[in-house]
């Protein structure tokens, strides 16, 4: 919901220094795309509780800056869609019923080569907010969760290829955050706030570029975006689950293991 | 749930000395009858619905988040009981001597078994008493300590099948289950006579009666007490076209600690009725009695309401803000 807020924000954060620092070369993108989503939640032996599989469609919205040696990006995605999801009861009966999500991610990222070959290092800091709602069965009652949760991680580029007109890069990432929250409306129950565990993550990327970026020139330019990311959230601490105040319950965040493959085609305006 | 076979036997010993018998357990303070008020009239409301009819009928969740109940000593105690067979090794038949044994817990501590088998038939049968006592014994995820005495008045059949009959007195030591996943706790102290007939799948008749039980839950760094009173619970299931419809009624006196640690009676104007697939009685109704007559009626108008009088100066009128409907699922 404040994504879009915290985008602008970063772009006019980011316009200030690039005015005093000799930035140049900025650039929006529009990105759009599929994202294949796998979820999967384990239990404190490392046996799972339930996966998740579905297709979510993909759109973002970036802007770009070269300020010095760094290029600077900020990026706001906005994925939505449906998982299947084939899990459990509380009392261990199975179930198969479907999850609706909603995931809005703001990243900025900045990378500075190194000397004048095909390497550049970067960073990134992130923050995402994921809704997610699992359906009703006749038999078993589902529920609204939201995850939020703040990242950072170290990274590189490395161009692969660069010809007139076009370009080949790929990019690595490791990283990590500290522990996020979960907001959930369990069913019988007061609103309640988990603790999530800390998480880590490793991203990889293609990109092919074409137009006018690719010659470092003004005007319009595409690129052609594959990126493959697996996370690992750890299990929260236990909270009291309570009615009307009174305690009735208890709940906690199980392990986390997600991974994304998103192939994303992307618009861009150099300026 | 677990059973004996499983726990390695550290010692095991003839013990002359009389087992069961007598009260050992502390007597459980009774609180001072609530005055029932507009203020107070829906925490009296969602105790009493906790303590009767918020034990029957649990509908299911998804997992997504994992949610487990809080402890529950008496829920323990009864889960024990299809295991609690006699197995002991070496058993010596002899006549007016207690057999002791000790397990190794498979988390670390241990459990002594104190078997005193009256009839010496090397069975669970009538007349015998069983002492588990628990010395932070880790299973699974859970620790136990303290202990639970089973004295088993009658016993037709066993709790391996569907079919028995029982009446045991159930005695909480100082008894205390730990979560070591949540942290939450349950301690008991208490007499229980749980009277149970079982007459198939879904068709049972179930009593628990005490002149006095408390528990004490203690989760994220709140604790919460109860004393049942002079209680008795009974549920009834028989099976219909449908599925099945079970009965309940209850009465007695509960304290508790969210009512300042104050009492309120409580008694069964109609038995609560619920038919599955429903989750919440269709039928009943239950009253909340408090100081100088005050009390507050709960009347089941469906499966999915029921509504609230509140008489706060015992006129036998109904009193602002009431009459009210909610819903049971805001409750229970």
């Amino acid at each position: 919901m404040g994504a879009p807020f915290l985008f602008v924000v970063t772009g006019l954060a980011l316009s200030g220094p690039a005015a005093a620092i000799d930035c140049r070369g900025s650039a929006l993108e529009l990105a759009l795309g599929p994202e294949r989503s796998h979820w999967e939640e384990l239990d404190a032996d490392g046996d799972s509780l339930l996966t998740e599989r579905g297709w979510l469609t993909r759109t973002g919205l970036a802007a770009g800056v070269r300020c010095g040696a760094t290029q600077w990006e900020a990026l706001w995605t906005h994925s939505t869609g449906h998982r299947a999801y084939d899990g459990q009861t509380t009392t261990g009966v199975p179930v198969q019923t479907r999850s609706r999500l909603r995931i809005d991610a703001l990243s900025v990222t900045g990378f500075v080569p190194l000397g004048e070959g095909a390497w550049a290092i970067g960073g990134r800091a992130g923050w995402r907010q994921t809704d997610r709602l699992i359906a009703s069965t006749d038999t078993a009652q589902g529920y609204p969760e939201r995850f939020r949760a703040w990242q950072l991680a170290a990274g590189v580029r490395w161009r692969l290829h660069q010809a007139r007109g076009w370009r080949l890069s790929a990019t690595g990432w490791a990283g990590g955050g500290p522990a996020g929250t979960l907001a959930v409306r369990l069913p019988r129950a007061d609103p309640l706030t988990l603790p999530l565990g800390s998480s880590r993550l490793l991203a990889l990327g293609l990109r092919l570029e074409g137009g006018a970026a690719s010659d470092a020139r003004a005007g319009w330019s595409w690129q052609l975006g594959l990126d493959a990311q697996s996370e690992v959230t750890g299990a929260g601490a236990a909270r009291p689950v309570t009615r009307n105040g009174v305690p009735v319950a208890t709940a906690r965040q199980p392990e986390i293991r997600q991974r994304q493959v998103s192939l994303s085609a992307l618009l861009s305006r150099d300026f | 749930m677990f059973k004996l076979k499983m726990l390695a036997v550290v010692a095991a010993a003839v013990v002359m000395a009389g087992c069961g018998g007598g009260s050992d357990t502390p007597d459980n303070p009774v609180g001072a009858p609530l005055p029932i008020t507009s203020a107070n009239y829906l925490e009296v409301t969602q105790e009493v619905l906790t303590a009767t009819v918020g034990l029957v009928g649990v509908s299911e969740t998804l997992l997504g988040t994992q949610v487990e109940a809080l402890p529950s000593p008496v829920s323990f105690a009864r889960g024990r009981l299809p295991g609690l067979w006699l197995e002991a090794t070496d058993l010596p038949l002899i006549a007016g001597v207690v057999y002791e044994e000790t397990f190794a817990c498979p988390g670390g501590g241990t459990l002594v078994e104190t078997i005193d088998d009256r009839d010496n038939d090397g069975f669970l049968s009538s007349g015998d008493v069983v002492r588990e006592t628990y010395n932070s014994c880790v299973i699974d995820t859970e620790r136990l300590d303290g202990a639970i005495r089973y004295s088993f008045t009658s016993l037709v059949g066993d709790f391996s099948g569907d079919v028995f009959s029982a009446q045991i007195g159930l005695s909480f030591l100082s008894f205390r289950i730990t979560s070591l996943v949540t942290v939450a706790s349950a301690l008991a102290n208490g007499d229980l006579t749980l009277t149970t007939n079982s007459f198939g799948v879904d068709n049972f008749d179930t009593q628990l009666n005490t002149a006095s039980y408390r528990e004490e839950v203690s989760i994220g760094g709140q604790t919460i007490s109860r004393t049942a009173t002079n209680f008795q619970t009974r549920e009834v299931r028989v099976p219909t076209m449908a599925g099945f419809d079970t009965t309940v009624t209850a009465s007695g006196t509960l304290t508790s600690s969210l009512l300042g640690g104050n009492s309120v009676g409580i008694g069964t104007v109609a038995p609560l009725v619920r038919s599955s697939p429903s989750e919440y009685p269709a039928s009943g109704v239950l009253q909340a009695i408090g100081a100088a007559g005050s009390l507050v009626r709960i009347e089941a108008l469906s499966d999915t309401q029921f509504q609230l009088l509140l008489d706060a100066n015992g006129d036998g009128f109904a009193d602002p803000p009431t009459p009210v409907t909610l819903f049971w699922s805001d409750f229970i």
